[in-house]
């Protein structure tokens, strides 16, 4: 118990689980959208949520990256290129082989490192590329009046689209991954409980 | 009696006289069009312009203006379908004289199928189930006469539109929609055909997201007119309350966008897989297009990812047991 970190401090708890939720309307609407004789929402309620939800996801994004921006969780997410391919290696030889041989985390948790680099990479990949583009994408098609891309041709409207359903496809397996990873934590749940209360149980 | 052989003796030198016009090459256009407009002089006159100057048996002149629906827009007249027709080829040769006879206020004009009942040379427009559609159709029947395929189809201006390759589908679109819209978009020409209220179409359709950009991606008949894939321009418009209201019949896979018009329209799209492509040429329709490679690339990567997690936890619990 003592050794126990404060890490994750109440806002960011507090837009996670709003963002987790947000995603999960977002992706049964959007998958409502994309596949719209399946049974699962309706059309028309679909475009209504995912607007709504998106519009709302949009912003609570933007206070998290102003959040990152001011605040020390934003320091966590700094990353070092130099010998990142090596980090990179080494976490994703101890997911693949290392824990199962009992070997030590090479990347233990503490103050001043909360993520490991696959951890690092794959959340700055998910946050500062692949949500703004979602969110940009969206917005364009949420304003299809004001955002007129068919002046720049049929193609223009086609490579929004696309890539909003190919990022939104990427952010879907994301969340897979990202979820089952974070049963690897002490026990299957203690991850679960840090985003509650924002203690770190280490290893 | 004598307006009405007139018409029969057009029809019947018509057929022979005129089959080449839909076919002509740019220079027998030309031909066609400076023998129409020598013939048409007189007419145009007077009715090619804003205003027009009459003179009287004492030689006297005063210049009139000339009430807007009299006036007809040469320009468009001679790049219409009937560019090569004189005015007195439907009209009466009578109203060469001014003022007009009173007679003439009675002329029986000629109707499409008048012309184009059997006629070879336009057999691809299937103008007679055309015309059934349209005997079908709410306009039709409630209105009888009045309401003709005039109504829509300017007899001055009707430009064959859908089939024209240098068209994109968007301006076929916007050409077609203006054309219900010459009514329901104008009190003035609705309320000659009723003295109701003209519905406003805002409200009327407020119930549609992104409203604008339906109107300029979709055909009013796409939701007002039974499906058919034998004519290009669905002719039947229903009455309101069969009209279609469910997102599913255009957002999804086999949507109601892929038949006539958009089905006819050729795509590059459709060579890079893209599911009812024909669509995809002009506008992309949220559902109902897919991208078969990509589909099944997603579903790849997925199995690919669940197999990844199955078999590291199968590996954990092993483990953990053995440790144990
Ligand atoms: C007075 C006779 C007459 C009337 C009335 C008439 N047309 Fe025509 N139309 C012709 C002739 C003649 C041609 C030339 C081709 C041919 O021989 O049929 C033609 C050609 C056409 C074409 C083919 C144009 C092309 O470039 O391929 C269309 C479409 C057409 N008419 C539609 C209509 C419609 C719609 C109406 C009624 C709203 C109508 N026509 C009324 C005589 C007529
Ligand atoms: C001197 C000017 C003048 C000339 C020339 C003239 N018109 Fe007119 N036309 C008018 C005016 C003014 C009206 C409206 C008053 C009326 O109906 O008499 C009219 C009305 C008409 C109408 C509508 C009648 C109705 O009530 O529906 C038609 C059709 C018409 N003209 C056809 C022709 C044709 C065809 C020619 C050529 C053969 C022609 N006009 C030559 C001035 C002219
Ligand atoms: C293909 C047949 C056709 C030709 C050619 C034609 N008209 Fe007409 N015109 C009609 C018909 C049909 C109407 C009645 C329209 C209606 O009922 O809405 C009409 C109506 C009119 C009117 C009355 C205005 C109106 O909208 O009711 C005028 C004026 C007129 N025509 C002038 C001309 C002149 C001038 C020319 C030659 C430049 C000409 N027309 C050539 C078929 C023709
Ligand atoms: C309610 C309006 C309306 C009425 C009434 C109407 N049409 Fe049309 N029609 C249209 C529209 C809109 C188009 C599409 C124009 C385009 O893109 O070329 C069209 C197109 C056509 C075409 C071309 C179809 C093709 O395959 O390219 C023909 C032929 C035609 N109409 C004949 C008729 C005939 C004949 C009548 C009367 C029996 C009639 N129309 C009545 C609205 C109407
Ligand atoms: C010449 C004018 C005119 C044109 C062109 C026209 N309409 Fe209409 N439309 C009317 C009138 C008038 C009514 C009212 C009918 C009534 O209730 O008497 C009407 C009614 C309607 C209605 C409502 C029917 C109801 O149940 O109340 C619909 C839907 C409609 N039109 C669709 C169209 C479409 C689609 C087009 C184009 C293809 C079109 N209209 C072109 C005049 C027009
Ligand atoms: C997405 C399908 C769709 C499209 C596109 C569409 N409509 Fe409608 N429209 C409807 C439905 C559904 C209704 C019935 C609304 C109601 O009764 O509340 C309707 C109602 C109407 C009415 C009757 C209005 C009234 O209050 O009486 C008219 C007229 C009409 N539409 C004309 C048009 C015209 C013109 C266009 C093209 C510019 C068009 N519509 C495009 C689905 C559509
Ligand atoms: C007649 C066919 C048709 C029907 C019915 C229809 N739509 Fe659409 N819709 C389209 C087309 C075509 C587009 C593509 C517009 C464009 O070019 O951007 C579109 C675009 C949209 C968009 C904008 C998406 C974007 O790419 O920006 C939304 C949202 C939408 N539709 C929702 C609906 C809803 C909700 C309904 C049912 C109430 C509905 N649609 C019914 C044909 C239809
Ligand atoms: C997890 C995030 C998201 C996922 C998985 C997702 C997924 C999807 C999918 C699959 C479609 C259907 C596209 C088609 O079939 O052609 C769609 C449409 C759309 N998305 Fe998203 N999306 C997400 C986030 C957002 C955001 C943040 C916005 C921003 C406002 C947005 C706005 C839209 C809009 C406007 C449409 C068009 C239909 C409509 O108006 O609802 N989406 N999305
Ligand atoms: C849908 C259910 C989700 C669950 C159950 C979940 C669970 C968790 C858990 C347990 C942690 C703590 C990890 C640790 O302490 O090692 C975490 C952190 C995190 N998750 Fe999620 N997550 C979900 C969705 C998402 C989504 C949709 C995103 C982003 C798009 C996301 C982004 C993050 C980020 C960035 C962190 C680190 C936050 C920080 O401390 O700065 N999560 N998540």
């Amino acid at each position: 118990m003592s050794n126990k970190i404060y890490l994750t401090p109440l806002w960011v708890r507090l837009w996670h689980v709003l963002n987790a939720f947000l995603f999960i309307v977002l992706i049964l609407t959007g998958l409502s959208l994309h596949y719209a004789e399946l049974p699962l929402i309706s059309f028309y309620w679909s475009v209504k949520l995912h607007d709504v939800a998106g519009v709302i996801l949009t912003i609570n994004y933007m206070l998290f990256v102003l959040g990152n921006a001011v605040s020390k969780n934003g320091e966590y997410y700094r990353l070092d290129f130099k010998g990142v391919g090596d980090r990179l290696k080494k976490q994703f030889y101890y997911y693949t082989q290392g824990m199962f041989k009992g070997e030590a985390s090479p990347f233990p948790v503490s103050e001043e490192r909360k993520f490991n680099p696959l951890q690092k990479v794959t959340y700055l990949v998910v946050i500062y590329i692949m949500l703004p583009i979602i969110c940009f994408t969206g917005f364009i098609m949420l304003m299809p009046d004001f955002f007129d891309l068919s002046q720049f041709g049929i193609n223009a409207t086609l490579i929004n689209n696309v890539s909003h359903v190919v990022v939104g496809f990427f952010l879907l397996v994301f969340i897979f991954v990202h979820i089952y990873l974070c049963t690897l934590g002490k026990t299957p749940t203690s991850n679960f409980k840090s985003m509650v209360d924002g203690y770190h149980e280490p290893h | 009696m004598k307006k009405i052989s007139i018409f029969f003796v057009f029809v019947f030198m018509g057929a022979m006289q005129f089959t080449a016009i839909a076919q002509a090459t740019a220079d027998e256009r030309a031909q066609y069009i400076a023998s129409a407009k020598e013939s048409n002089a007189r007419c145009i006159s007077c009715h090619g312009h804003k205003k027009f100057t009459l003179t009287d048996e004492a030689g006297n002149t005063v210049l009139r203006k000339l009430y807007q629906e009299l006036f007809i827009d040469t320009v468009a007249y001679y790049s219409s379908n009937h560019y090569a027709f004189g005015c007195t080829d439907c009209h009466s040769s009578e109203y060469e004289a001014f003022p007009h006879a009173l007679a003439l206020k009675f002329e029986v004009k000629p109707g499409c199928m008048d012309c184009h009942e059997g006629d070879e040379a336009v057999k691809k427009f299937k103008f007679e189930l055309i015309n059934e559609e349209f005997l079908k159709s709410m306009h039709s029947s409630r209105h009888n006469e009045e309401f003709s395929c005039w109504s829509c189809h300017s007899p001055h201006y009707y430009k064959i539109n859908a089939r024209d390759e240098n068209k994109t589908i968007s301006s076929t679109i916007q050409y077609d929609n203006a054309i219900c819209l010459s009514c329901h978009g104008n009190t003035q020409k609705y309320q000659q055909m009723n003295d109701t209220i003209l519905p406003n179409l805002i409200s009327s359709h407020d119930w549609l997201p992104n409203q604008v950009s339906h109107f300029k991606s979709v055909r009013c008949i796409e939701c007002h007119a039974n499906l058919s894939d034998s004519v290009l321009v669905q002719h039947e418009i229903l009455s309101k309350d069969k009209a279609i209201r469910g997102c599913k019949e255009c957002h999804s896979r086999d949507s109601r966008l892929t038949h006539s018009l958009y089905r006819f329209q050729r795509s590059e799209l459709r060579k890079l897989g893209f599911a009812n492509s024909a669509l995809t040429d002009s506008q992309f329709v949220v559902g109902a297009n897919r991208n078969m490679v990509l589909e099944i690339a997603f579903l790849f990567v997925l199995v690919l990812v669940f197999t990844g997690i199955g078999i590291h936890s199968y590996f954990r619990k092993k483990i953990k047991t053995h440790h144990e």
